[in-house]
């Protein structure tokens, strides 16, 4: 997938390995494709991730030391092992977090690796129906996103800004407006 | 396309500093429970925004081809709890199969 969008295997591991977040480098190699630049990319993954600030905030009680160290623990707490550590509501687990959050930085950058050499020797993406692969693996985070009605609110402003705009505005730039999708489900 | 190594670079400081926030700055503290539901309906509002530029924009206007097939067999395949690495087959393989038709 990410060939599709001009990375080689060693930029897209490499992408892995530093930012480490799968949905927000899926979304950025979307904008790229789209024909959007390095800000739009990042400005959508500012507004994909901000979840990751209450779950920062949330875990913080668990993370002790010096500020460098709690900086470096807090890079391990990935949406996964956010959800697996937190032992009973509002209480996490320090050892599993950690943990879960080794496992799965080290499976997502070696996936990452295998991935895109293994995908280097296929054919064209078109004819393989990759093009289709991007759209399915949001649904996939998304669904699970939906269950208060006010996110399926947002999920439908945040589309429906997002097609309207995409005529209009320069490619990249209807993605970031449609975070403002997410206000729809304030007023409920 | 715009060069690869400025986007890692961008994306992942903004993907750290995100993850480094909480702990780091605000620690102890609580966030209001507005700005908390706020900040957590940004990621469906952009998922959804993300799908749907992904299976209905081509070239600067919109269209409705074989990707909204792989779609459909996707929402099929979540539906029915399938893995995501063959819920993510099941798609390609429909919107390739379309094509052939």
């Amino acid at each position: 997938m990410a060939g599709a969008a001009g990375f080689s295997p060693v930029a897209a591991t490499a992408f892995s390995a530093i930012a480490a977040t799968g949905s927000g480098q899926f979304a950025a190699l979307s904008v790229l494709q789209a024909g959007g630049g390095a800000p739009a990319a990042g400005l959508t993954v500012l507004a994909l991730n901000a979840r990751a600030i209450p779950m920062g905030v949330a875990v913080a009680p668990v993370l002790r030391g010096a500020v460098w160290r709690r900086v470096l623990v807090a890079q391990l707490v990935f949406d996964e092992s956010w959800a697996l550590a937190q032992v009973e509501p509002g209480r996490w687990d320090r050892r599993v977090l950690l943990t879960t959050g080794a496992v799965v930085y080290v499976s997502w950058v070696a996936g990452t690796a295998f991935g895109t050499i293994g995908a280097a020797s296929l054919g064209d993406p078109q004819r393989l129906g990759l093009d289709a692969v991007f759209p399915a693996f949001f649904l996939a985070l998304l669904v699970p996103l939906l269950r208060p009605s006010h996110a399926i609110a947002a999920a439908i402003g945040g589309a429906g800004i997002a097609l309207a705009l995409t005529p209009i505005l320069p490619p990249g730039l209807p993605i970031v407006a449609a975070a403002t999708g997410c206000l729809v489900g304030i007023r409920r | 396309m715009t060069a690869p190594w400025t986007t890692i670079v961008v994306v992942a400081a903004v993907a750290i500093l995100l993850r480094a926030a909480g702990p780091a700055l605000l620690g102890g503290h609580r966030l209001a429970p507005k700005l908390v539901s706020i900040l957590g309906l940004l990621a469906p509002a952009l998922l959804a925004a993300l799908i749907a530029t992904q299976v209905f924009s081509r070239e600067r206007g919109l269209a409705v081809d074989e990707r909204l097939l792989g779609l459909v067999v996707a929402g099929l395949a979540i539906y029915a709890r399938f893995p995501i690495p063959i819920t993510l087959a099941l798609a390609a393989s429909a919107t390739a199969g379309a094509r052939l038709i």
